[in-house]
């Protein structure tokens, strides 16, 4: 008898440390690979950012700021007295001209060019993306105003019913080219906002018409679309026109709108 | 000399004692294999992963494509290079709704890879004398299966790029060919 529980209890033994190991391989099948798999993700994701970024500065634009209407170029495709450049250019021919002039360093008509240009680079995934696109100065001090360039490109709903109830509710690309005057506004009102943001930042050279050269960096964040109202308060309320009532002070103006009208 | 009373054998007697031993085992082993298995599927997943990221950057180099010459010349590099997967690479235009991507790719390779009798959406490039040619490049190894979206083991991608074309442009009554940069989309799917 005595024989028999000592068995019993040996087997007990047992059952407890393969318990205990069984625990262990589960928790090792549940998470092996996690890691990896959320990295993969998120260099997939910046990528996209990254790419995005370099084929907005390769791409060619019409001198009015309006998209070339050209994907397939069949041999019959001819256009008469064209007048296209790429849109670096035209940043770069704004900024010769304005800058000390006391006019606005980049044009609206080349602001108006970037938007289209980043809409055509991210039309097919614009369902899903919201994004914001700037060239600022390197080195600025905090409180100081940086942003030569800065467009938001969000979704806007136009009903009078935008909640989830309503399918056919009217929500259009709405894009604005703002003026922030302070240097921490992305990360003070967007950023701590929207989620996960994937960001892509590069560098380029401006020069003045007295021929001094500034560097800057462009930098694109996209994250996914949601409908963020401390967000859209901060664009909204700076589109007031009592300045007491920026308080963002985005200093944000409409310049485009895509979609169904 | 000892008693045999309710002595039933050698295993008999410990019946009560095998029976946990037993169901550990079986528990055990379960375990065992549902993880190895785990570790395999994951390492695979990865492994494509990785294979694919690296296909499509040798593809795409900086984003930007010089042309179609360009273009199936780095497929052909690949494609000699005997890659573990199966693959199908498109590029579209800006423009067009990827909604349905996997679909043509499906019908694509239903057609055989015939990639310019099945899509129109795909960008496709004059050299103004012969016939057009298209941004389309898949692999598939001796032996696997047609690229089907039943299955749902396959991986897709979209990557930015921007793609050089030749156009003819008319100045002042003089036709001149220039190359014009637009932007397009890679669509790129991986499948064992």
């Amino acid at each position: 008898m005595i024989r028999g529980q000592a068995a019993l209890v040996d087997s007990l033994f047992f059952i407890a440390i393969v318990a205990a190991l069984c625990t262990g391989l589960f928790y090792f099948a549940i998470n092996y690979g996690s890691n990896s798999e959320s990295l993969l993700y998120s260099f997939y994701s910046s990528d996209f950012a990254t790419d995005s970024l370099k084929v907005m500065t390769y791409i060619n634009v019409m001198r009015d700021g309006s998209p070339v209407n050209a994907t397939n170029a069949a041999s019959s495709t001819i256009l008469v007295n064209p007048e296209f450049d790429y849109l670096l250019a035209l940043i770069k021919e704004d900024y010769a001209e304005n800058t000390g002039k006391g006019k606005e360093a980049v044009s609206i008509t080349t602001q108006t060019a970037i938007a289209q240009t980043i809409y055509s680079v991210l039309k097919p995934f614009d369902d899903s993306i919201d994004y914001v696109f700037y060239i600022s100065k390197e080195g600025v001090r905090a409180g100081e105003a940086k942003f030569l360039v800065m467009i938001f490109a969000l979704h806007k709903c136009f009903s009078d019913d935008c909640t989830y109830q309503n399918p056919n509710k009217e929500v259009r690309r709405v894009f604005y080219a703002c003026e922030p005057s302070q240097s921490n506004v992305l990360e003070k009102f967007v950023f701590s906002n929207v989620g996960k943001v994937d960001s892509a930042l590069g560098k380029i050279n401006l020069g003045s018409s007295a021929g001094s050269f500034s560097p800057f960096v462009t930098g694109l964040h996209l994250w996914v679309s949601k409908r963020i109202e401390p967000l859209e308060a901060v664009i909204e309320t700076s589109e007031l026109e009592d300045p007491a009532q920026r308080e963002s002070n985005f200093n944000c103006k409409l310049i485009l709108t895509k979609g169904e009208e | 000399m000892f008693s045999k009373k309710g002595f039933i054998g050698p295993i008999g007697d410990d019946l009560p004692s095998l029976v946990p031993i037993v169901v550990a085992l079986v528990i055990f082993f379960s375990i065992f294999t549902l993880t190895l298995n785990t570790y395999n599927s994951k390492n695979a997943f990865i492994s494509k992963q990785l294979d694919m990221a690296s296909v499509a950057r040798e593809i795409k180099g900086d984003s930007l494509i010089l042309g179609i010459d360009q273009f199936e010349k780095r497929c052909s590099s690949i494609q000699s290079k005997r890659f573990p997967y199966n693959f199908i690479i498109g590029i579209y235009g800006a423009d067009v709704s990827l909604e349905n991507i996997s679909y043509e790719f499906a019908e694509i390779a239903l057609n055989n890879y015939d990639a310019y009798a099945t899509s129109n959406t795909l960008i496709s490039q004059p050299n103004f004398e012969d016939s057009e040619r298209i941004f389309f490049c898949a692999y598939n190894r001796i032996g696997s299966g047609e690229f089907s979206i039943e299955k749902k083991k396959y991986s897709l991608r979209f990557y930015p790029v921007a793609v050089q074309q030749p156009i003819r442009v008319q100045v002042g009554g003089t036709e001149t060919e220039y190359s014009l940069t637009i932007p397009a989309v890679m669509a790129m799917v991986v499948w064992e």
